[in-house]
Order: structure tokens, then C-alpha cells, then sequence
């Protein structure tokens, strides 16, 4: 993640989350209490409940992000070969040139 | 054959997507052009020889036979829609699909291509006759016609039929997303929506073993499904 900040592939904000986020799962795996209430508040016994419901909603959103963009990729590639099949028309001249 | 006078093939044209259909691509649009209709054959990034084979057949009709290719597979639906857009280039009055792989009458166009040209309709699909289909065909094609109406409110004969003709108007009109054998229930989707008048006619159907591998099973069935669901969450 470092490497893709440094090469400017990621920007700083999302390097950023992501350690606030692992630093997040390290802290609650080691002190699963001091969730608790906050997982109270949500109204789960456990923090750790808390954490897996937040994780199982990510990955769900995650997936259906990728979905989409793959979705998109997948229809811009093929306009680009429609494009390419329409202005490159065989033509019969061309093959004689060759 | 049917012996056809240039009037009544003027402005057809025919889009013939083929994937890998070395053994067929030559004589089914040959016969094509031979009975007066324009071809539009798109090859979609065939492995084989099918574009070399469609050049060929191109030397012999230069003026009926026009040959696009994708560069890599992109599927029935995008190879459909370019070839559409080819022919609307080219000033198509009526655009016909015609699968390449041999299971089509080209005596059958002239049948689909009446309604529009008497003003009927602006697309028609020649709804193969379930009886005459191998009993898995049969079985995949009456879920796929039940979930079309389902999904998309239209009860048609056959909703996965390859040989379809649409008005130029009504082909400008229908935009196409899918880019594999969804494609036919989109169809029936896009003539919904933009209300299209469809009309249906029999025609006949030629069940090959090349035929057989092809077309909707009950594999494809389940993805056109699962398409369909996740186009209704399409924002």
C-alpha cells in the first residue's frame, strides 16, 4: 500500500484509511471489550458481533462496487471493439495490397 | 430457394453474427447474397478461420457481402449490435438477425420481412415451432419464454429465437446492453419499453449436432436468469 502511495497509484486519504482501519481490527482483536458498548448501542451482546456484521456489510458492498465497475469495463471494451470492427471494415483492396 | 425479384430484397439486410463457424459461414451467406439480400457478417473474434472463409465469400458478391470483425469474442450481443450499426450505415431499410450456424431457412426471411414491409409491425420474430425441437431445447426455451414474461411483461412465442427483423426506425430505437445470449430476452425488453409493434411468424428450424451445442440450454438458461435479476438493481 506504502509502494502504491509512493508511486502515486493510491492517494494519501486512502492509504489513511486503510491503516485507521487495520489499526482498528488490531485494537479490537487484542481489547474485544472496549467494544462492547459500543456494540450495545447497535444492540449486539458482543463487540465482536459488532465487527462481524460491519465486515459481512463491507465485503457485500465491496463486491457489488466491483461488480459494477467490472460491469462497466466490460461494456466500454466492447464499444471499443465495435469501434475498431466499424472503421476497419475489410475491404477486398486491402487484402490485395497486402 | 425462392425466386425473388430485386424489389422485394431492396434494403434488406442481414446481420449474421458467427463465432468459430468454419464449416458453415461460407454457404449460409453466400446463399444469402445469392438470393438478392445484403450481408452484414460480423466475425466476434473467431479462433478458426471463419473470417478468412468470409473474406472469400466476399470476393465473389464485393457488393452484397460486407465483413466486420471484433478483435476479440465480445459475445452474440455485441456482435449483433455492431452488425446493426453497420447496416444502419449503410442505409438499411430492414435488418434481419440470421445465426450462422445453419439453423435457419434463408427461405424464411422473405416470411419475417412481409409484416414490416406492409407497415404491420416494426419487429418480427420467427418463432420456431416447439415441436420440432430435441425435448432439452424445447424445455429451456418454454422457461425462457415464461421468465421473459415475467421480467419483462411480453408473452411472445419464442423468446430466443435468432431470426428476428426490425424496421431501420425500429432498430435505431432498441439499444442493447447485453453482450451474450441475454440478448434475446433484451430484445423482447426493448420493444416492451419503447413500444414497438411485434408481430410473429412460424418458421422453420434446422436441429443439427453443430446446432445442438449452441443456442440456450439450460446452462445458459440459469445465467440469462441470474442476468436478468441483477438488471432489475441496474441503476
Amino acid at each position: 500500500m506504502y509502494n502504491r502511495v509512493r508511486s502515486k497509484k493510491s492517494t494519501p486519504a486512502t492509504f489513511a484509511l486503510w491503516v485507521v482501519l487495520w489499526i482498528a481490527i488490531i485494537f479490537f482483536a487484542f481489547a474485544p471489550k472496549i467494544s462492547d458498548p459500543l456494540a450495545g448501542f447497535f444492540g449486539f451482546k458482543r463487540g465482536l458481533d459488532l465487527l462481524l456484521v460491519v465486515a459481512i456489510g463491507l465485503l457485500s458492498y465491496t463486491c457489488f462496487k466491483l461488480y459494477i465497475k467490472i460491469d462497466n469495463l466490460n461494456q466500454n471494451m466492447t464499444q471499443l471493439v465495435r469501434e475498431l470492427a466499424i472503421n476497419n471494415e475489410i475491404e477486398l483492396d486491402d487484402e490485395n495490397k497486402e | 430457394m425462392s425466386n425473388l425479384n430485386s424489389e422485394n430484397t431492396e434494403g434488406i439486410f442481414l446481420v449474421v453474427p458467427a463465432y468459430n463457424e468454419k464449416d458453415t459461414v461460407s454457404q449460409i451467406i453466400e446463399g444469402i447474397a445469392e438470393n438478392g439480400y445484403s450481408v452484414i457478417l460480423v466475425n466476434d473474434g473467431s479462433a478458426d478461420n471463419t473470417l478468412e472463409l468470409a473474406t472469400q465469400s466476399k470476393r465473389k458478391y464485393p457488393n452484397q457481402i460486407f465483413v466486420v470483425s471484433h478483435v476479440i469474442n465480445r459475445g452474440l450481443g455485441a456482435a449483433l449490435k455492431t452488425g446493426m450499426t453497420v447496416a444502419l450505415n449503410k442505409g438499411a431499410k430492414y435488418i434481419v438477425t440470421f445465426d450462422a450456424d445453419g439453423q435457419h431457412e434463408i427461405s424464411d426471411i422473405p416470411g419475417v420481412c412481409k409484416p414490416l414491409q406492409e407497415g404491420k409491425a416494426d419487429v418480427v420474430i420467427g418463432s420456431r415451432p416447439f415441436e420440432d425441437m430435441p425435448i432439452s431445447k424445447s424445455f429451456a426455451n418454454i422457461v425462457m419464454n415464461a421468465l421473459t414474461l415475467i421480467f419483462y411483461g411480453r408473452k411472445v412465442k419464442d423468446s430466443q429465437s435468432g431470426l428476428r427483423a426490425f424496421t431501420a426506425e425500429a432498430a435505431d430505437k432498441i439499444n442493447i446492453v447485453s453482450s451474450g445470449y441475454g440478448v434475446s430476452s433484451e430484445f423482447i425488453k426493448e420493444i416492451s419499453d419503447k413500444n414497438l409493434r411485434l408481430d410473429e411468424v412460424t418458421i422453420t428450424t434446422i436441429y443439427t449436432p453443430e446446432t445442438q451445442h449452441k443456442g440456450t440450454d439450460a446452462i445458459v438458461g440459469l445465467k440469462i436468469l441470474i442476468k436478468m435479476v441483477i438488471d432489475l438493481f441496474r441503476i
